[in-house]
């Protein structure tokens, strides 16, 4: 998994770079030498130069295009990595490559470049030629000043394949000239991928083509998305007892401006809900929740379907559908961590607004309506984490509104949360419903060697505590649960009768913890001849 | 040049940049110590991005397996498998003798189906037959009961947004699946000729995943009632609902021991996914891989630095030996190609069958628990490949262009031959 970083720490060099700027270069004013247009000095030529920088390098030079324009679509198509797409849309062909080349667009980047289409789908310098090459014949084309940057916006403009001239916008201004602006970094688990230096001048005072809108108004149902409404909808059948829903993930196949500009389109004919941009920054909803968007329907609607069958209709829940779009492609090897915690904020919020839980069942991968999947569904999607964020969000991780501390460390965060017991323990599975993993079984007797369940706060409060245990005729009556603060200071003793009520939740009372590592003793200090069971303890 | 870790890397970076820049060097000069580009990283972005693409040997190409089975042994080998191909384009079901011989299309229906399970006597499997009308955008399920002998299948259930995970009664007269016929998704049972629709469970958050136990008596499934996915029993006429599992995470993919007795599954408690075993009454349950006698915490806190361990990876398709000793599962996550593995059950010890250089998944046991039959995608396309229950003998024997995946091996009855 790589990490994708726009760090302060080139940042911080640029600057260092522009102190010393007395004796360097002043690439405003001089004449590159070359004919080379004097923003494309600022690529990381300086920089770490990987073996993909020095591919696109090669590419851009070949075509005389410029590196950081090369660079910066690159990187706002795939995050540059090779990607084999797959055909999200009807009309829309799947893209191939660092460059997500398609359709026609692929097969003709692929002559100008002089490879098979194959090479330029798999072959990382094929791909970036085709691309280059693509990008020269559009700027001889449009007849652009190669010198000016901002002449080059209208190639950026032209080659996104984006009709909808607020979606052209918005690519060329938010995405490739903020990538250019920001710079790039890119990283993988085996270090540097490649870089492009942040350029020094105002990237956007000259563009050529138009800047997007300046305000937006925000989603009907989300006030973290802007609101751009598509044609491509329907209104939900009748007699839904499509509760409780389901929430269905979806990648793009390609990046975001692009996408929602599909889906917006009436001539395409689909949509999605929500599409959510490859960093998390932006959320446009494109439907209101209240209608069906045209993303994938596992319904009956007889009006749907030349009227056929229309006692069907209102039997088949699953129409109640809300998609989201996620820039990118299902085959990418990692998603951007901003667009995982925003995708989860919005899910959260959806599953809120129409009580749908909260659980793998529930928010599914686009691919997972069909019954079975050969790639199982969104294979990098990261779905334990993404339901957890979930659940983060909408404060019910970890077993409802508090934490659970199990009997089982494997379990647990133990950098906030652990079981510690002695060896005088039993770890046991013998009786039905525990929580978890199995417990601890503890012999009563008069000594201190209690189980503690620890748990961290940062700050005071005021907490109910639960014990759960499983429930059998050798149990204690008064099995003893002590609580204690950070300070160590007894905070009450709670006598269970854990012959009763096993399997379930059982509240203690409620206690004042301070801010540190409180917690729960279950002692074996009690009348001899029973066991005590530690299987886990709840704090809310 | 010093080794470096990911962030001091990018610190590097800002620093060569910085140095660099305030030089009147040539920009790409000779190595000044800083300044330098450093060596590529081992996996360097250009060969990692080219990792993803398909190598070079095509189906049906350069590819052989350098250990396949003789020919006389595959052709010994029992039974029949079923397997979805996409060589004509939609997914359809085929079936061919294990040794790779007598491939032959079930069906000509155009529709997409997908091979669910066979019933118990061999001479039948139970299809998931999906229509996709992207006009209307509509998505309809139909389960239906297919003759191997080519004979006309008979659609059973109902027909709409889901119908799915369908296992036969021993006797195979009834099957119980699940549906979203009358609500979010529920389990029904159907007597095999279309009659006697019953509707088995009734929760507005759904039941899921039902799977008959082999005596036919007993129904595990999943339901997400108690506010995440959990493991419930009930007897075959939906009586007698108990939960088996308790946790704050999802638990799902129950699967039965061949004797009824325990049942294995797939949860992610500890983070990541990994394969449970436990006693069908939800006793003595553990991690497959974890040795018995171990099964519950360390006792001692774990070390303040536990988090920074290597992530373990994701473990899923739990298939058990036909005599129950074994388990077969896959691992992947982590960046890494999907393995096949077979631990045995009574001591947990795990042993890696397939190589982590390209994926290998959806294992299926022989018949006679000798072999196993899965999907591979090391010769380019994804293809089924067969091999003997300890890892050797892997040898591929579809070589059709479009994937071949999802293997149903079926035991050698009145339909299936031998």
């Amino acid at each position: 998994m790589y990490q994708l970083r726009k760090l302060t720490a080139l940042v911080g060099a640029a600057t260092l770079l522009a102190a010393c700027g007395g004796e360097g270069v002043d690439d405003s004013t001089s004449d590159a030498p070359g004919g080379t247009p004097p923003f494309s000095l600022s690529s990381a030529a300086d920089a770490p130069r990987t073996e993909l920088d020095q591919l696109f390098e090669d590419a851009a030079d070949e075509f005389d295009v410029p590196v950081s324009l090369l660079k910066a679509i690159g990187f706002v198509e795939t995050r540059w990595q090779m990607v084999e797409g797959e055909e999200e849309f009807e009309g829309m062909p799947p893209a191939y490559g660092v460059m997500a080349l398609r359709g026609e667009r692929l097969e003709r980047g692929a002559e100008l470049a002089g490879v098979s289409v194959e090479e330029a789908k798999t072959d990382l310098l094929a791909n970036l030629r085709a691309g280059a090459a693509l990008l020269d014949e559009d700027a001889d084309a449009l007849g652009i000043d190669r010198l000016s940057l901002g002449a080059w916006s209208l190639v950026a403009a032209s080659a996104s394949g984006i009709e909808e001239p607020e979606g052209q916008a918005s690519y060329v201004h938010n995405e490739v000239f903020r990538a250019l602006h920001d710079g790039i970094v890119v990283e993988n688990e085996g270090g540097l991928v490649g870089s492009l230096m942040p350029l020094e001048t105002e990237v956007y005072q000259d563009l050529e083509v138009p800047a997007p809108s300046a305000s937006f108004a925000a989603g009907p149902n989300y006030a973290g998305s802007i609101w751009r409404p598509s044609p491509n909808y329907g209104s939900r059948a009748a007699g839904n007892i499509g509760v409780p829903g389901m929430i269905i993930i979806h990648t793009c196949e390609g990046a975001y401006s692009g996408c929602w500009s599909w889906l917006v389109n009436a001539a395409s004919g689909v949509s999605a809900h929500y599409v959510v941009n490859e960093s998390g920054s932006e959320i446009s909803q494109l439907v209101n929740e209240s209608n069906r968007a045209y993303h994938i329907a596992a319904t009956y609607s007889c009006s749907l379907n030349s009227n056929v069958e229309c006692w069907r209709n209102g039997y088949s829940s699953n129409h109640f559908t809300i998609g989201i779009e996620h820039g990118g492609f299902a085959s990418q090897s990692s998603f951007p961590l901003g667009q995982i915690n925003a995708s989860a904020a919005l899910s959260c919020d959806i599953t809120q607004g129409h009580g749908i839980p909260r659980d793998k069942y529930h928010i599914v991968a686009h691919g997972q309506l069909q019954p079975y999947n050969r790639v199982d569904p969104g294979p990098n999607w990261p779905w334990s984490t993404y339901i957890d964020k979930i659940k983060q969000n909408c404060g019910d991780a970890g077993g409802g509104s508090g934490i659970v501390i199990d009997s089982n460390n494997a379990n647990n965060d133990t950098n906030n949360f652990y079981i510690q017991v002695s060896a005088n323990w039993t770890s046991s599975t013998n009786v039905a419903g525990y929580y978890g993993s199995g417990y601890y079984a503890g012999n009563t007797a008069a000594v201190s060697d209690g189980a503690s369940f620890y748990f961290y706060l940062p700050a005071a409060a005021s907490k109910i505590v639960d014990g759960w245990w499983t429930a059998a005729g050798d149990r204690s009556t008064a099995a003893p649960y002590v609580m204690f603060n950070a300070s160590g200071t007894n905070l009450g003793t709670v006598n269970a009768n854990q012959q009763l009520n096993g399997g379930k939740w059982n509240t203690l009372g409620t206690f004042n913890f301070t801010a540190g590592w409180n917690k729960v003793i279950l002692s074996r200090w009690a009348a001899a001849g029973s066991v005590v069971i530690a299987d886990a303890v709840r704090i809310r | 040049m010093p080794v470096r870790s990911s962030g001091s890397l990018i610190l590097a970076a800002a620093l060569a940049l910085a140095l660099s820049s305030c030089k009147r060097e040539p920009e790409r000069g000779a190595p000044i110590d800083a300044g330098a580009p450093p060596p590529l990283p081992a996996s360097s972005p250009a060969r990692a991005a080219s990792a993803g693409a398909p190598t070079s040997s095509a189906p049906g190409g350069a590819f052989t397996d350098p250990d396949p089975l003789p020919d006389a042994e595959r052709r010994s080998l029992p039974g029949l498998i079923a397997f979805i191909s996409e060589r004509d384009g939609a997914p359809t079901v085929y079936l061919l003798r294990p040794s790779g011989e007598d491939q032959r299309r079930l069906t000509q229906r155009s529709a997409a189906q997908y091979p669910a399970a066979s019933t118990p006597d061999g001479a039948s499997l139970l299809l998931v037959s999906v229509e996709e009308d992207h006009e209307n955008k509509l998505h309809l399920e139909q389960l239906v009961v297919q003759p191997l002998d080519g004979g006309p299948g008979k659609a059973v259930g109902p027909r709409g947004g889901r119908n799915r995970s369908p296992s036969a009664s021993p006797d195979g007269r009834w099957i119980v699946f699940e549906s979203d016929v009358e609500s979010f998704s529920d389990i029904y049972r159907v007597n095999r000729d279309g009659t006697g629709l019953q509707r088995l469970t009734r929760n507005r958050e759904g039941n899921f995943e039902p799977a008959l136990s082999p005596d036919g008596t007993q129904i595990a499934f999943v339901s997400s009632r108690d506010g995440d996915p959990e493991l419930y029993r009930m007897r075959a006429d939906g009586t007698g609902q108990q939960r088996l599992t308790a946790f704050h995470r999802e638990d799902w993919a129950p699967r039965w021991s061949p004797d009824g007795k325990r049942l294995a599954f797939v949860s992610n408690r500890e983070t990541r996914e990994r394969v449970y075993v436990m006693d069908a009454d939800g006793t003595h349950l553990r991690a497959l891989t974890t040795p018995p006698g171990e099964a519950a915490a360390p006792a001692a806190p774990p070390a303040a630095d536990a988090g920074a361990s290597p992530r373990l990876l994701d473990e899923s398709e739990p298939a058990w030996s036909p005599d129950g000793k074994r388990i077969a599962y896959i691992t992947r996550g982590g960046g890494t190609k999907a393995r096949i593995w077979v631990a045995e059950v009574t001591t947990g010890v795990t042993r890696g069958l397939t190589a982590d250089t390209h994926s290998s998944e959806g294992p299926v046991w022989s018949p006679d628990g000798r072999y196993l039959a899965f999907v591979s995608s090391r010769a380019g396309d994804t293809e089924l490949y067969v091999m003997r229950a300890d890892g050797t003998g892997q040898t591929r024997v579809t070589q059709s262009k479009g994937a071949d995946w999802l293997p149903r091996w079926i035991s050698p009855g009145r339909g299936a031959g031998r």
